[in-house]
């Protein structure tokens, strides 16, 4: 009789489930709600549980609910990230989340950038992604000419005897990116790091020739620190 | 009743977690496998290429036949160049391979200046000789350590490539990089090394030949910037040292629209600038863009200009690229970009610093071709219908200026552009032009 009950109860959660999850889809399609404390966005929870979770922020486990543990997540990585650390996963969070933002807005933003790159084609397409990729992981949270820099250091390197002669050798060069190590440079990359990239390509330097940075605050590697400082650009120390 | 149930749902799933934990392991284990067989693939191919290498580099200089020798610096590129890639590939950090990677990719890089060399009909001379014997010696030392590992690692059999990042298992140092690491001393006797390639000793900290004029400080920089553009506030931002033009950085805006100005300290010309303003629409045409840009340069005092042909769109702003023109002989190394917002024509970058790199005034006699056009012409293909023709100046790998006529013209259904060195009729570039609704480029 009990585990009748328990079934019907079940069904029923189901129900509501898959309700709320219906709900939750429909009203991303049609406007994004900041996603806070308490908030009952399910779906959208769990993935940014599940982020979170692989890049170390969170340790609790991915149930979708918005609870103390999610919010002192979301506060660091928006802390790490150069966001207001105020545990509301608003537009911009989400983008650093590298998760799409679906406000009437943002769809228009994307569809032009989108025409606009389409014949983009002075550049092997491949790379530009690829170097935007690792600049959305490494540097998102940093201003433009700060992401200029680091494709510019990537694109320096390939042409410093010292290191792999591509730029997918030099991205992928073992322990060369944080953003490879911990997967971030998997995620769909902001449109400012894509024209950061074609920028980098096209011959901006704002580097000043370096081949390596490192965040003076975060940074542990002694060798580093050690290198010829060039210039600094937000939170990172460009050097050679 | 309840409970039998309960025993019978919870050894079930005690069967699928385990069942689960089996394949997840099984999976795990394969899949470590392969990672570790692909190291020991590119170990081995690294070893096998090395070798090779220094074997043929010891052989290079036994005789004097040009074919034989071009042919062995042939075999020799592409030996350095196998070596270096496969040494990339091993989970090895660059600073444990940085010596290394930089021998085998020098090595690569004078061989082909190398091959050019005889190709030219040119003579090795006693530099290039001292050269190709400190690089065969080094190949050898670099081989020779490499050998040693191969017999240690194999007669330790806790070794394996998985687990080798940082330290060996025994906790000892990483045995592997200090083979490497071992040349270092070897290349500590190196003659200079000056040949027609990109990593020649003279490019080493070349310094910038365009800048002119005196040192300028920041202050003084603030002063114009700010005179220049009384409506916009400027902040000094830093300073940029140690690199190939030290510069001041300035910067103006906010988020929206966030503009950066690099200004060199000798002569306080103007680098670089860059916005992080999007254009959010197309609203002038490319014509219009062109001609916003071509005015822009106009009023930075850089002398004749001229489109370098090429152009790129994206996210509705417009990038072209301006060459220097000396009389009629267009200048590609002096290169200018501008960047223009196709919403409003605003100049919303600009980066000269390759200009300011390579720009000089030319002598005349420099821009006097040796062979007339036609002579030149002759050195191209029958098919190759010409359809314009100029004298330009080209750098080669090592930076060296090239005078040359530049035919452009159709092959089939290609456009492509051919550089003839206008001295000796060399062949020096082709480069296929590549057009689509948003773009111009040729490579």
């Amino acid at each position: 009789m009990g585990f009748i009950v328990s079934m019907k109860k079940r069904k029923t959660s189901i129900i509501v489930a898959c309700v709320a999850f219906a709900l939750a889809v429909t009203l991303g399609l049609s406007a994004f709600t900041t996603i806070y404390y308490g908030s009952t966005d399910y779906e959208t929870l769990k993935k940014v549980q599940t982020k979170l979770k692989n890049w170390g922020y969170y340790t609790g486990s991915v149930d979708g609910v918005y609870g103390y543990k999610t919010e002192q997540a979301v506060k660091w990585f928006q802390s790490a990230n150069g966001l207001a650390a105020d545990g509301k996963i608003g537009p911009k969070t989400m983008e650093a989340l590298g998760m799409q933002v679906n406000t009437s807005q943002n769809q228009n933003q994307s569809g032009s950038s989108n025409s606009g790159s389409s014949g983009s084609s002075s550049n092997n397409d491949t790379d530009v992604m690829l170097l935007a990729r690792c600049i959305n992981g490494e540097g998102r949270g940093e201003p433009y000419e700060g992401q200029v820099a680091i494709a510019a250091v990537i694109l320096n390197r390939v042409k410093d005897s010292g290191f792999p002669n591509t730029i997918s050798g030099v991205i992928y060069q073992s322990g060369a990116f944080d953003a490879v190590k911990d997967g971030q440079i998997n995620l769909d990359p902001q449109s400012s790091t894509i024209r950061a990239a074609k920028d980098a390509l096209a011959g901006w330097d704002p580097s000043g020739g370096a081949l390596y940075y490192y965040n003076p605050v975060t940074a542990t590697n002694q060798w580093i620190r050690t290198r010829q400082i060039i210039a600094t650009i937000g939170n990172h120390v460009f050097c050679k | 009743m309840r409970k039998n149930i309960a025993i019978i749902l919870l050894s079930a799933a005690l069967v699928a977690v385990s069942v689960w934990g089996y394949m997840q392991e099984g999976g795990g284990i394969a899949a470590g496998n392969s990672l570790e067989n692909s190291y020991k693939r590119d170990y081995q191919v690294f070893a096998d290429t090395t070798r090779s290498l220094a074997e043929n580099l010891g052989k290079g200089s036994l005789g004097t036949d040009e074919a034989y020798m071009a042919l062995n610096y042939v075999e020799a590129a592409k030996l350095s160049g196998m070596a270096g890639e496969r040494l990339s590939n091993l989970p090895l950090s660059q600073q444990e391979t940085s010596i290394a990677a930089s021998f085998l990719a020098k090595t690569n890089d004078f061989s082909m200046a190398m091959v050019r060399k005889h190709l030219d009909g040119e003579q090795m001379t006693e530099e290039d000789f001292a050269a190709s014997t400190a690089l065969a010696k080094t190949a050898q030392m670099l081989s020779a350590s490499i050998s040693s590992f191969t017999e240690e690692s194999s007669a330790n059999k806790d070794f394996s490539w998985s687990s080798i990042g940082g330290e060996m298992p025994d906790g000892s140092p990483n045995a592997f990089a200090q083979s490497l690491s071992s040349i270092e001393h070897g290349m500590g006797d190196y003659p200079e090394m000056v040949y027609d390639g990109q990593y020649s000793d003279h490019l080493k900290d070349a310094k910038p030949k365009g800048l002119t004029g005196d040192e300028a400080t920041s202050d003084s920089i603030m002063e114009k910037l700010q005179a220049d553009n009384p409506e916009l506030e400027f902040k000094f931002n830093s300073e940029t040292k140690n690199s190939g033009i030290d510069s001041f950085n300035f910067s103006t805006g906010d988020d929206e629209d966030y503009r950066t100005f690099n200004f060199s300290k000798t002569g306080g010309h103007l680098l670089s600038s860059t916005s992080s303003k999007a254009p959010s629409s197309t609203k002038i045409s490319m014509d219009e863009a062109r001609e916003k840009a071509q005015a822009f340069l106009e009023g930075m005092n850089v002398g004749p200009m001229e489109t370098r042909g090429d152009y790129d769109t994206y996210d509705n702003i417009a990038l072209f690229s301006f060459c220097c023109l000396e009389g009629d002989v267009k200048c590609y190394p002096d290169v200018i970009k501008v960047q223009v917002s196709l919403e409003d024509g605003k100049v919303i970058g600009y980066n000269a610093s390759e200009f300011y790199q390579n720009h000089l005034k030319r002598d005349a006699s420099e821009l006097e071709p040796m062979i007339s056009p036609n002579q030149a012409k002759e050195k191209l293909s029958g098919d190759f219908e010409v359809q314009g023709e100029r004298l330009s100046v080209i750098n080669s790998k090592g930076h060296n200026e090239q005078l040359c006529y530049e035919f452009t013209g159709k092959k089939g259904d290609g456009s492509y552009q051919v550089f003839i060195d206008a001295k000796n009729g060399a062949q020096r570039n082709a480069l296929q032009v590549f057009e689509s609704e948003t773009s111009v480029y040729s490579r």
